[in-house]
């Protein structure tokens, strides 16, 4: 019975994206082998071997989040988000910094049981966009309008302050897009995003201040006194650089790491031309300018556009055009607001991670260690995307359903 | 809305991929070229020298250094830099001082040296202990040339290879680099000829069209034939272009434009003759010239004291070169072109000829010798009249016993037109153009230039300053070779081997082809030989009687006894010579201080078909028969042993074939 009835939701299925994400898987493991790849002589990192094995267990999990409908699923949101949130306090106190390929600052994110383990970081997007939806629900349209607020920025926060604390700027930037873009979808009163909107005015003006002082320190002699430099805000110094190196990149020797990566990803984009230098034989990745620490994760991006130019670019960004696209519209035709919110929160998870991985091999915007759905390197990774499109093609599918 | 900025978004992302790909596609790849290919030149192998029979003078052997990248160390150097900090302020006992630019760089130029000289400990003992690596050294290399390889061990032996060979594996980031390095066989031998190399200071020419990554500079010829022939020898380098990864480490080559080697030089020295004759000329001061009469090859040419031009080869350290150039003997001065000297009697020569052309002296031409000769009122003397007691002589005995009366006397009678004339005809005062060249710096802009190292020499001018006028006694002194007549070595030669060959004049020939050694065949191609030339006129304006009189003189000096020249006789050889001693104001801080000699010999050999004709002159000889003729005796009697030695004559025939006349 049970069988029957999910047979004839499949039927329902979408599918332009899985078509779109197969294609990313399969990219992404070609390429997580060139990326791998140090010339004839000596043997491929074994990454995409792994990134198979992580697909192995993704996709079945992302079926899974499909059937199951995601009613259930955010009905037990509390559970996820209590469950990630716990993790995440777990990492700041026994997690490691990772080890294998993805070597964020030294930020700490990684925990690990036995063989596996994973970022707990990945999961708590999820189980935030859930607990979200499912909060925002409850209040929708209702008048507790303050309270409503108050409590999706609380659910937001939590994990976010946790990530920061790892620190993980990248997934901390994260949270508030796919939190924000949610609320706002969920007709969250104006007055309070023009309060957040100068609230952000005001942040990025002291970020401002605070990053055109440290280039004036970079110069000054208290930098050769090796003077610490005290900043307006909470940062690190090489996140300063970053963002920087960003702005003024002739301020730093070309060696070091924040134009570094930087320059090569653009040189590595830009040299790949029309139709690419071809599988292997990209000189930036292969003789390891594009560092071989992050080819394979956060600069995949960098790899496939060498390899295969513009065409390669226009492949990969026509397929996330495809599972975006199909997010909208599952946000359009839920069935429920829970589901059109859920599908927002999943849809600005993907779009944040894409957006930002690639404007930041192209050097639109700071480097910032994030991966590239589908197709980076990375275990929790793969398995939380495979998750969310698991669920926006559970919203789909369920919206015919009137029960 | 919230898709339509999505998708937005995306197509920003899209737009500047756009941009970055397809329109700055390729300045970027060209951006990524530059850093990731590295044009590297190949020097070309410098051409050999030979001599005439095809035995080596001058070639190119292989040196190992053991070089290493600086670059790569930066993280040592880093961490060595942090460890030295901590001690050093440990020691101060003030752990949270910032340190001071000064000790900043004090302690970075003590950590980069000491990682360095730990890495020449890996490659072993035997290099350690020959080998110092200063820090200073170090951090200059590393701040001004990180690029280029810093030379750890310059130019290994063979233990010192094979110690280094063993560990090769254990010592990272060094490499062994070979590179070739001019090489004379001979040592000294020849060494005013070949001249020496250098290596070149001119930084690369920065607006040529290949950019180099790494300029290995060519070696150049500084001096002799190496100079005078460097584009020859030189080849064309070529290079190619190698893809380094991001550690600077090479993964491939791309277009390798292999070097043309440089061409190889065949002199027309004689080895053998070489050696007997500065063998000869060991412990004097003094040049020696010996040419075939025949064709104007220069068989042997040597000039003492004498330099080993293998020292110049890795830049001469500062101490020998002030040694070889505070030599107040001048070891570098090539006294068999470059040093002109009064001849002496050796002109005496030259006067007979003019006189006999002129008529002023013939077979009945007698003089009584006088140990005063007064010409107006002045005293000409004549150290010989003694040889020669009541006694009539004439043009042969006074050729034999050099009389300076006779020749005083009919000198006079010739006048100095006629003698100058004489000297014209044998090219006194003008270069033989012999192929010999020195690099200078050009004062005003620093750039080289080839000079010819050979002097002309000079004759007196008769008609000269105002308020004084050329006289009878100028005349005599002229006759015996004396007052301003400067020649050198080579053209004493040149004259000699004219008189001897019968009054045909030639360039004289140093080298004789120039080939292209092939390295799949034995055969050089490319030969491209040196002409055998006269000069303009081709003869000397003498009738053949006159000739064939100076030359029975010549014999006679040197077979009859109380000939000048006897002590050069030679059992089995016939050898006609003239010997002369030219006087000269010695002087010290341009102070007269005194009267010098120098002793000249010059000679043919054999009498009917000269195979022979040399000039000898020897600085502070008190007189040319005693102290030349010796040396030309030992000389000849040399040669004449190895000729008499089976098998061994010339392996490559005289060529007496002859281009008609013209400079």
């Amino acid at each position: 019975m049970i069988l029957r009835q999910k047979w004839e939701l499949l039927k329902e299925m979408s599918w332009w994206p899985i078509l779109a994400a197969m294609v990313l898987l399969i990219v992404g493991v070609v390429f997580i082998y060139s990326a791998g790849f140090q010339g004839h002589e000596q043997p491929v990192s074994e990454f995409y071997l792994k990134q198979l094995r992580w697909i192995c267990i993704g996709v079945p999990l992302g079926i899974c989040a499909m059937l199951i409908d995601y009613r259930v699923v955010a009905r037990m949101s509390w559970l996820w988000y209590g469950i990630t949130i716990f993790l995440l306090v777990l990492v700041l106190v026994k997690g490691q910094t990772e080890h294998g390929v993805r070597g964020g600052a030294g930020s700490r994110s990684w925990l690990g049981i036995g063989g596996m383990g994973g970022q707990p970081s990945e999961p708590a997007k999820i189980a935030m966009a859930l607990l979200m939806s499912w909060f925002l629900d409850k209040y929708y349209l209702s008048h507790r309008q303050r309270r409503s607020f108050i409590g999706s920025i609380l659910i937001m926060s939590v994990p976010l302050l946790l990530v920061l604390k790892q620190p993980d700027v990248g997934s901390a930037l994260v949270f508030p897009m796919m939190a924000l873009t949610t609320m706002f979808v969920a007709r969250q009163p104006m007055k309070y995003f023009i309060g957040i909107f100068a609230m952000g005015v005001v942040l990025a003006g002291l970020l401002v201040v605070d990053v055109y002082f440290f280039s004036r320190w970079l110069e000054s002699p208290q930098k050769q006194a090796q003077e610490e430099y005290q900043g307006v805000l909470p940062l690190k110094n090489y996140h300063r650089e970053r963002i920087l190196s960003n702005i003024k990149p002739e301020l730093f020797s070309a060696r070091e790491k924040a134009v570094w990566n930087r320059t090569q990803s653009i040189l590595a984009v830009g040299s790949g031309g029309f139709s690419g230098k071809g599988w292997l034989k990209g000189d930036q990745n292969v003789l390891g300018y594009l560092p071989k620490s992050v080819a394979p994760d956060d600069f995949i991006f960098s790899v496939i556009a060498e390899e295969l130019g513009f065409l390669g670019s226009l492949l990969v960004v026509g397929c996330y055009t495809i599972i975006l696209n199909f997010g909208v519209k599952v946000a359009f035709t839920a069935r429920d607001p829970l589901g059109s919110f859920l599908a927002v929160g999943l849809v600005m998870l993907l779009f944040a991670h894409v957006f930002i991985n690639i404007g930041m091999t192209i050097g639109l915007i700071p480097i910032i260690g994030i991966p590239l759905p589908f197709l980076s390197y990375g275990g929790s990774f793969m398995l939380s995307t495979c998750v969310v499109l698991g669920l926006l093609q559970s919203i789909y599918i369920h919206r015919k359903l009137y029960w | 809305m919230v898709g339509v900025m999505l998708f937005a978004l995306l197509s920003i992302l899209l737009l500047d991929l756009f941009w970055i790909q397809m329109v700055q596609g390729n300045v970027l790849e060209e951006t990524r070229n530059r850093q990731s290919v590295r044009q590297v030149r190949l020097p070309a192998a410098r051409g050999t020298i030979y001599d005439r029979n095809g035995e080596v003078l001058a070639d190119v052997r292989p040196a190992f250094d053991l070089v290493v990248y600086l670059g790569e160390f930066r993280d040592q150097f880093r961490k060595e830099f942090k460890e030295k900090k901590k001690e050093f302020l440990t020691q101060l006992k003030q752990k949270d001082r910032k340190l001071t630019d000064k000790e900043t760089e004090k302690l970075n130029l003590a950590s980069r040296g000491h990682v360095i000289r730990k890495v020449l400990r890996k490659a072993g003992p035997l290099l350690e202990a020959s080998y110092a690596v200063t820090d200073e050294e170090v951090t200059k290399h590393y701040v001004n040339q990180p690029s280029l390889p810093f030379t750890l061990a310059g130019n290994l032996n063979r233990a010192m290879l094979a110690s280094f060979c063993e560990r090769s594996g254990n010592v990272p980031g060094v490499d062994l680099q070979v590179r070739g390095v001019r090489n004379y066989p001979h040592g000294k031998l020849a060494a005013h000829i070949l001249g020496y190399v250098g290596r070149e200071t001119r930084p690369p020419d920065l607006n040529q069209e290949i950019r180099y990554y790494y300029f290995l500079p060519d070696i150049i010829g500084r001096e002799g034939i190496e100079a005078a022939f460097d584009r020859e020898l030189r080849g064309t380098a070529g290079g190619k272009s190698i893809v380094v990864d991001a550690m600077g480490h090479k993964r491939r080559e791309l277009n390798v434009d292999l070097p043309v080697p440089g061409k190889d030089v065949y002199l027309t020295l004689d080895r053998r003759y070489q050696e007997i004759m500065e063998r000869a000329m060991q412990g004097h001061v003094g040049a020696a010239v010996l040419m075939d009469p025949r064709n104007g090859d220069i068989l042997a040419m040597a000039s003492e004291p004498s330099f080993d031009p293998n020292y110049f080869i890795n830049g001469i350290d500062a101490v020998l070169w002030r040694e070889l150039a505070d030599d107040p003997r001048k070891p570098l001065y090539h006294r068999a072109i470059a040093a002109g000297y009064a001849p002496g009697s050796v002109f005496k020569l030259v006067v007979a000829l003019a006189g006999l052309r002129k008529g002023s002296i013939n077979e009945q031409s007698v003089v009584k010798p006088m140990r005063n000769y007064p010409v107006g009122n002045r005293l000409f003397g004549d150290p010989q009249a003694e040889a020669t007691p009541n006694m009539l002589v004439d043009m042969r005995t006074a050729l034999k016993v050099s009389s300076n009366t006779f020749f005083y006397h009919y000198g006079i009678l010739t006048g100095p037109d006629a003698i100058l004339d004489m000297c014209n005809a044998f090219f006194l005062g003008e270069r033989t153009d012999i192929p010999l060249f020195a690099q200078r710096r050009r004062a005003d802009d620093d750039a080289f230039e080839l000079v010819s190292q050979e002097r002309a020499g000079s004759l007196p001018k008769i008609a000269r300053r105002k308020g004084f006028n050329w006289g009878d006694g100028d005349t005599a002194n002229l006759s015996i070779g004396q007052g301003e007549l400067a020649v050198t070595p080579l053209q004493m030669a040149c004259m000699t081997a004219a008189i001897a060959n019968g009054g045909k004049l030639f360039w004289p020939r140093l080298v004789d082809r120039i080939a292209r050694s092939s390295p799949s065949t034995d055969r050089p191609s490319e030969v491209e030989v040196v002409k055998v030339k006269l000069r303009d006129p081709p003869v000397l304006p003498v009738s053949v009687a006159h000739l064939d009189m100076v030359r029975a003189a010549m014999l006679a000096c040197v077979q009859e006894d109380g000939g000048t020249g006897r002590r050069a006789r030679v059992e089995g050889l016939s050898i006609a010579g003239k010997t002369g001693t030219a006087q000269y104001e010695k002087r010290e801080n341009g102070v007269k201080v005194g009267i010098g000699h120098r002793a000249w010999f010059v000679s043919f050999a054999p009498y009917d078909h000269p195979r022979f004709a040399m000039a000898i002159v020897i600085e502070e000889g008190e007189a040319g028969g005693r102290i030349a003729a010796p040396v030309a005796e030992q000389i000849y009697s040399g040669i004449l042993a190895l000729e008499s030695t089976p098998g061994s004559l010339p392996a490559q025939p005289v060529k007496v074939a002859v281009q008609g006349g013209g400079a």
